[in-house]
């Protein structure tokens, strides 16, 4: 077995212990929040889909697109094959968290907003970042040369950071429907203690799942390659 | 003579409750369960997805 080998094997068995902690984890943060987190006098038990909304949209848009875009930067100068598989594995681990927001705002929007959409700045845009994803993929599946698609890809990587500040200041630009932050404010959090520590336990919770999923995809792509390079060699 | 329009007539009822009854939140838990089940449905296939490619791997 070659030394790269061996290391993803390494990884995948990493990957798959901090995944199932992290579904457990997201169990566990699921269960705090119908049990044990006050409802919302307004919004009623709705207001709860915000705990796993939230805590993906930060991560994806804070942690997933930025490490895909800076890996693809960073590959760009550096051109080396480590950050092309860490620029891949998390930018489809954005597209999933990405996902997940798109698929749970409108189930919250229908009793809150009486819709399941509307074209607010905020879902407009992060529904583009989600498209962008899924061409960052296709871009990725449709070029054979490994430099071309490395290449490619950190460009279409980077374009995915240019929406999050967009997406940030949507709320704030345009005045739409779409709440305005109540963490990620200059001023402390609008949330009483138990419901802020139940979203802060969601936060660690999708933070976790990302790098179990990261870990997991990482390792798959350097098995794949060490397979390809000791076919080659 | 021109009827009194400040008094509710003795046959309606007031359409704000009395401030001794609590405000009842929304029954819209549905909502909740269903993007719950959503969520962790996404979640639980992309990682079977991601395990069964890594045993794919290993082999």
């Amino acid at each position: 077995m070659t030394p790269d080998a061996a290391r993803a094997r390494s990884l995948m068995t990493r990957g798959v212990v901090l995944t199932v902690l992290a579904l457990i984890g997201q169990a566990a943060v699921m269960l705090l929040a119908i049990q044990f987190t006050p409802v919302e006098a307004r919004q009623g038990m709705a207001q709860k889909i915000f705990y796993v909304h939230v805590p993906a949209a930060v991560i994806a848009l804070w942690v997933a697109v930025p490490l895909t875009a800076f890996a693809g930067l960073l590959y760009l100068w550096l051109h080396d094959p480590r950050l092309d598989r860490f620029a891949a594995a998390s930018a489809e681990v954005s597209t999933v968290l990405c996902g997940i927001v798109l698929a749970t705002g409108p189930i919250w929007g229908k009793p809150i907003w009486g819709t399941w959409w509307t074209w607010d700045g905020r879902l407009t845009l992060t529904l583009f970042l989600f498209f962008l994803l899924l061409g960052y993929h296709t871009l990725r599946a449709a070029i054979r040369d490994p430099g071309d698609r490395a290449r490619f890809s950190a460009v279409l990587g980077v374009m995915g950071l240019v929406l999050v500040p967009f997406i940030h200041l949507s709320v704030y630009l345009w005045r739409g429907l779409h709440p305005q932050p109540v963490v990620l404010k200059p001023s402390a959090p609008s949330l009483p203690p138990e419901m802020l520590r139940t979203l802060l336990s969601g936060f660690a919770v999708a933070f976790l799942l990302y790098l179990g999923f990261v870990t997991l995809r990482y390792g798959i792509q350097l098995a794949r390659d060490a397979r390809e390079a000791a076919h080659a060699g | 003579m021109q009827a009194d329009t400040t008094r509710a007539p003795a046959d309606t009822v007031a359409l704000t409750a009395p401030a001794e009854v609590p405000f009842m939140p929304p029954h819209n838990g549905g909502y909740m369960v269903a993007a719950y089940v959503v969520a962790a449905a996404v979640y639980l296939v992309y990682a079977a997805s991601l395990i069964l490619r890594a045993r794919a791997e290993r082999r």
